[in-house]
């Protein structure tokens, strides 16, 4: 059901590499739960809205009050790699 | 080939809440990075948005100002894409069901209206800043600071009603001004708290199918905007009557060059995957909510142009001038009650104020001559306490001093001269150091009274009435 | 030392309260056991000692202060995807592995202010994606009961913790029965409340619609008082609904006579063993000898739910786990010299297999072209779900099913199938599909000695009928069940 180029496609939009030896497997797995999905095909939806939030939920809102008070030091506290006090990452390809 | 340009403009305006769209972190950042951040504008494990009822409050505003359909339900998405601005690998906006829809715009181009449709208006939260590690000698790297993400957007898309880079610049004037009216935001182009990218089509005049349209991005400047309309215009044109394609691209203006080049192909394969926010409920905005909202309006540009052209009697180009800044026209609106001509104080507002600013690059709330000093000054001429000409030397005294008109002309002595005797004796002696010129006059050569009042006025450094001068001039002459 | 194993949360608050036991003790107690026991069940990734001593010590102030609570001093364990300030949170994932999370989760900070102590995170499967445990990047989590079986998943670790006997409570989380099922397979209460009940606010997200925190405990009443502490209101979440939280334990000794409990004729087919079937017939039985009417129901969308799911749970998760890119936090891959290719790589490195599975499902459910087919289709079917449950509940007040189609299977035994993974979670998924609260009571044991679990399901925000029908169970069920641990 789903093709190597398929996979390909899905996994660059997800950023993930499938090892060339691993590609098959993958689109095999993948296909036979997407076979299995297909059986909501059965089902005549036509006239059925669908669910987005399973409670009926009224408005939320937030005032707009400064309340956060984090900082610079604990932001960075876990970055892989900072340089001037930026996030630093390697150099987009243009 | 006889081409019609077709331009739509997606404007992207930063609100000017006092937080976030989805966090209580300050929008009002300085200038260590990485700082007006917290867990959930970083996207970090674990986190959930908060919205902020302001920016929905100021969107409605914004939808109201521009004649929008206010949408009772309205529904958050979530947009996809992976890069370093953007924490949560997503940006929440709204997709199928924006807050409003369906407004307009009224723009006036060569003397003539024209009505800009706006398809629709949504919020959504900004993104971070993107450093390439050049600018600061480290061209391996790009360096991120997300001090911005968050900040809350409204993204305004017209429809492709514009016919030309002109048209382009004034539907976004004057969306600038209606938004500064609001309130809602500072619409600084150069800052990045207004963006705008175009799209940019033409097609053989006559055709009603549009032609293949170029995205044009990173103009910061009403004027590279124009620069970069009118250049996709002529580079679109080209093609076609050489017989080529248009690609549909997005394209990016270079200032520097002049020209609008090709982003690299890399970021055109974006699949959204658009999907329903589940972390935000639909925001519901009720009818009295929108009542309430329509009530506080302040008066509009195109209101308040109407107005003064009535009230005021100024000529509409002088209206349109004075309220695409809701400041200057408030400037405008003290002066005249202080008495002052509406015309005169137009004209000396539109020419001399205007200049002082564009030279100190103020606003009129900066302005050194107070809304007072010029009523003052301008009451002065009326009265015949100095003439328009040397109104202009007290203009410039008040500017670089700060004084009032009273003050400086006292201290300079600058009160026009009225006194007919001493006008006369003061054009005896220019006709006794100046015999062969009164000859001349009396023989017919009449446009040397020119010459006369101005040695008049050089004698009097300016004081003298002109009126007067060339009254007597002319009986003493005869 | 004494043995404070076997204890429930009520009894422990009993004996602090009247000074029978410091939270120091107790807390020591459950430390020692973890060092003893936990090399052979790996339910903990990490104890936190130190933490939960000075937490103990802190705890003892405020008893000796005059102050009672039915948490203050009580350990409690907690699934590693719920954040708690200063300390390491990795969901069991490398692509988190030194992830020092700078702020806590708000039901952490309810227990921290109900005096509860944290002893640790415990084991699951990564990002909560799975029925087994299996999936964590730091190696299985192993049945108390029988230490070749699994533990069920993805809060394998915080139900283990309690069968163990390392501390009475814990908290999981649940998106398709990841507290239910464990629950069932390690023979402890577990509760899934309804959505919204519990704030999300510091729950590392998997499936946003799906997801909640809820208790396991020894007892149901355990439960209860978890939820009670837990439970409520966050405007940090805006999912959460804004409704008094009710006092759960008020429930625990209602009368269910006359209370109709309904049992769906989906869930009683062929391939469900044997013994999980005579285990829950049994139960309707013991309910309906004490007053409560029993009915055949239906779900007529039963067999769609793990369909409904598997597109939409994978969709969300796919979403929720793009911030996982290297850039802020987290695991960065040393390889690729550009952004794209370090991207790939940390994702691609950081992600155990059922993770980039389901990714890459989730994605494609989404992407353009295939979003009606797959996305908006089952959202579609979700409403009929949601329609099934809502007529089922104008005809009984409580549903009775199995938690779990087996008993706990064996380490590896499924693992390979992702499938057939899937379908064991055929009777916990319509539950977070509806939105409904599930409570998994323990009911018997197999002939191999692993637990089987009793399911029930209430109507929304009616947690109420829950406790009182499972507490009723609890009572009624066969004495010999409440006596029997596990031989560690």
């Amino acid at each position: 059901m789903l093709t190597t180029e398929e996979v390909l496609k899905v996994a660059q939009l997800a950023n993930l590499r499938i090892p060339d030896g691993e590609l098959a497997a993958m689109s095999a797995g993948l296909s036979d739960i997407l076979k299995h999905i297909g059986q909501l095909d059965k089902l005549d939806t036509s006239s059925i809205p669908p669910t987005s939030h399973v409670l009926e939920m009224g408005n939320v809102f937030r005032e707009d009050v400064v309340t956060s008070l984090f900082g610079h030091e604990v932001t960075m506290d876990n970055a892989p790699a900072q340089m001037h006090g930026y996030f630093s990452v390697p150099r987009i390809i243009e | 080939m006889k081409y019609e340009p077709v331009i739509g403009l997606e404007v992207h305006v930063q609100l000017n809440t006092n937080t976030k769209i989805f966090c209580g972190c300050s929008t009002q950042f300085g200038s260590e990075p990485n700082a007006q951040t917290c867990p959930i504008c970083l996207g970090m494990p674990g986190v959930l948005p908060a919205l902020n009822r302001e920016v929905v409050a100021k969107a409605i505003r914004t939808a109201l100002a521009t004649q929008c359909e206010v949408a009772n339900v309205s529904r958050w998405a979530r947009k996809n894409y992976f890069y370093p601005d953007l924490p949560k690998g997503y940006q929440i906006s709204q997709f199928e069901l924006p807050i409003a829809v369906n407004g307009k715009i009224e723009i006036i181009v060569d003397g003539r209206p024209k009505t800009i449709r706006i398809h629709r208006i949504h919020m959504e939260e900004d993104a971070g800043k993107l450093i390439h590690g050049e600018n600061l000698g480290d061209p391996a790297h790009s360096y991120v600071d997300l001090n911005r993400t968050g900040v809350p957007l409204i993204e305004i898309v017209s429809e492709a009603d514009m016919r030309s880079s002109e048209e382009a610049k004034a539907y976004l004037e004057k969306l600038k001004s209606i938004l500064q009216y609001l309130g809602v935001s500072d619409c600084n182009m150069e800052e990045g708290s207004m963006r705008a990218d175009a799209n940019v089509s033409i097609r053989p005049v006559g055709q009603e199918k549009f032609g293949t349209r170029s995205e044009v991005k990173n103009m910061n400047s009403f004027r590279y905007l124009q620069k970069a309309v009118d250049y996709e215009i002529a580079r679109q044109t080209e093609i076609l009557d050489d017989g080529g394609r248009v690609v549909q691209e997005t394209r990016l203006w270079d200032s520097t060059r002049n020209i609008t080049l090709p982003m690299r192909s890399k970021e055109e394969a974006h699949d959204y995957r658009y999907f329903p926010e589940p972390d935000l409920p639909p925001l519901h905005v009720s009818n009295e909510w929108v009542e309430e909202t329509a009530k506080s309006l302040p008066e509009l540009p195109d209101a308040k142009r109407e107005r003064f052209a009535a009230d005021y009697g100024i000529p509409e180009y002088d209206a349109e001038v004075l309220t695409t800044d809701q400041k200057l026209a408030a400037y405008f609106e003290e002066v005249v009650k202080s008495g002052s001509d509406p015309k005169t104080a137009s004209n000396w507002i539109m020419t001399e104020i205007m200049r002082v600013l564009k030279d100190r690059g103020v606003g009129i709330e900066q302005s050194p001559v107070t809304p007072k000093m010029l009523s003052d000054m301008l009451n002065m001429i009326k009265d015949g306490t100095i003439s328009g000409k040397i109104a202009k030397d007290v203009f410039v005294e008040m500017e670089t001093t700060g004084k009032g008109p009273q003050e400086v002309v006292r201290e300079k002595g600058l009160v026009q001269i009225t006194d007919e005797v001493a006008i006369g004796k003061q054009i005896e002696e220019i006709f006794a150091a100046n015999p062969e010129q009164v000859a001349g006059y009396k023989a017919g050569k009449t446009k040397l009274i020119g010459f006369f009042v101005g040695e008049v006025m050089k004698a009097t450094k300016g004081k003298a009435n002109p009126a007067l001068v060339n009254k007597i001039l002319k009986e003493k002459l005869g | 030392m004494t043995d404070y194993s076997k204890e429930t949360v009520a009894s422990l608050a009993r004996k602090l309260a009247n000074g029978e036991a410091s939270s120091v003790e107790i807390v020591k107690s459950s430390i020692e056991r973890i060092k003893k026991v936990d090399p052979q069940v790996r339910a903990f990734l990490r104890v936190e000692e130190n933490d939960a001593l000075e937490s103990a010590v802190m705890a003892d102030k405020r008893l000796a202060s005059g102050e009672r609570g039915p948490l203050l001093g009580v350990p409690l364990a907690i699934k590693d995807n719920i954040v708690v300030e200063n300390r390491i949170t990795t969901c069991a994932s490398r692509i988190l592995e030194n992830f020092k999370a700078p702020y806590s989760a708000t039901v952490i900070k309810k227990l921290r202010a109900a005096g509860a102590v944290i002893l640790g995170k415990t084991n699951m499967d990564e990002f909560a994606m799975g029925s087994s445990t299996e999936n964590s990047a730091y190696g299985p989590t192993r049945n108390p009961w029988d230490t070749k079986a699994v533990p069920g998943g993805s809060s394998g670790g915080s139900a283990a913790a309690v069968a163990a006997g390392y501390c009475p409570a814990s908290l999981g989380s649940d998106t398709g029965g990841s507290i239910r099922q464990p629950a069932s397979l390690c023979g402890v209460v577990g509760l899934k409340p309804t959505y919204g009940r519990v704030s999300r606010f510091g729950l590392v997200a998997f499936a946003s619609s799906l997801d909640q925190i809820g208790p396991f405990g020894r007892t149901v009443e355990d439960a209860a008082l978890l939820m009670n502490a837990i439970g409520g209101y966050d405007p940090m979440d805006s999912t959460s609904v804004n409704m008094p939280l009710p006092d759960f334990s008020d429930s625990l000794k209602k009368d269910i006579k006359g209370l109709v409990v309904g049992l769906p004729k989906e869930y009683f087919i062929e391939g469900i063993d044997p013994e999980v079937q005579k285990v829950v017939r049994d139960a309707a039985d013991r309910l309906a000898k004490e007053g409560a009417r029993i009915e055949e129901i239906s779900l007529p969308h039963t067999e769609y739910a793990i369909s409904v799911y598997y597109v939409l749970a994978t969709a969300e998760a796919s979403s929720n786990l793009e911030r996982y890119d290297g850039v802020r936090y987290g695991y960065r891959s040393k390889n690729g010299a550009d952004l794209s290719s370090m991207y790939t790589h940390t994702r691609t490195e950081g992600f155990g297999a059922e993770v980039k599975r389901r990714i890459m499902l989730g994605t494609y459910a989404l992407s353009s072209g295939y979003y009606d087919a797959y996305y908006l289709k089952a959202q579609k079917v979700r409403t009929l779900i949601v329609n099934d449950f809502k007529d089922a509940f104008k005809k009984c007040r409580i549903i009775l099913t199995p938690t779990a189609p087996t008993p706990a299977f064996d380490i590896g035994e499924k693992a390979n199938n992702p499938l057939q993974m899937y379908l064991s979670d055929i009777f916990t998924i319509s539950t977070n599909l509806a939105g409904v609260p599930g409570i998994s009571i323990p009911g018997g044991f197999s002939s191999g000695g692993r637990p089987i679990g009793v399911q029930m399901m209430a109507g929304h925000f009616d947690e109420d009928s829950l406790f009182a029908a499972a507490a009723a169970y609890e009572r009624l069920r066969d004495t010999s069940i409440a006596h029997r641990s596990p031989n560690l």
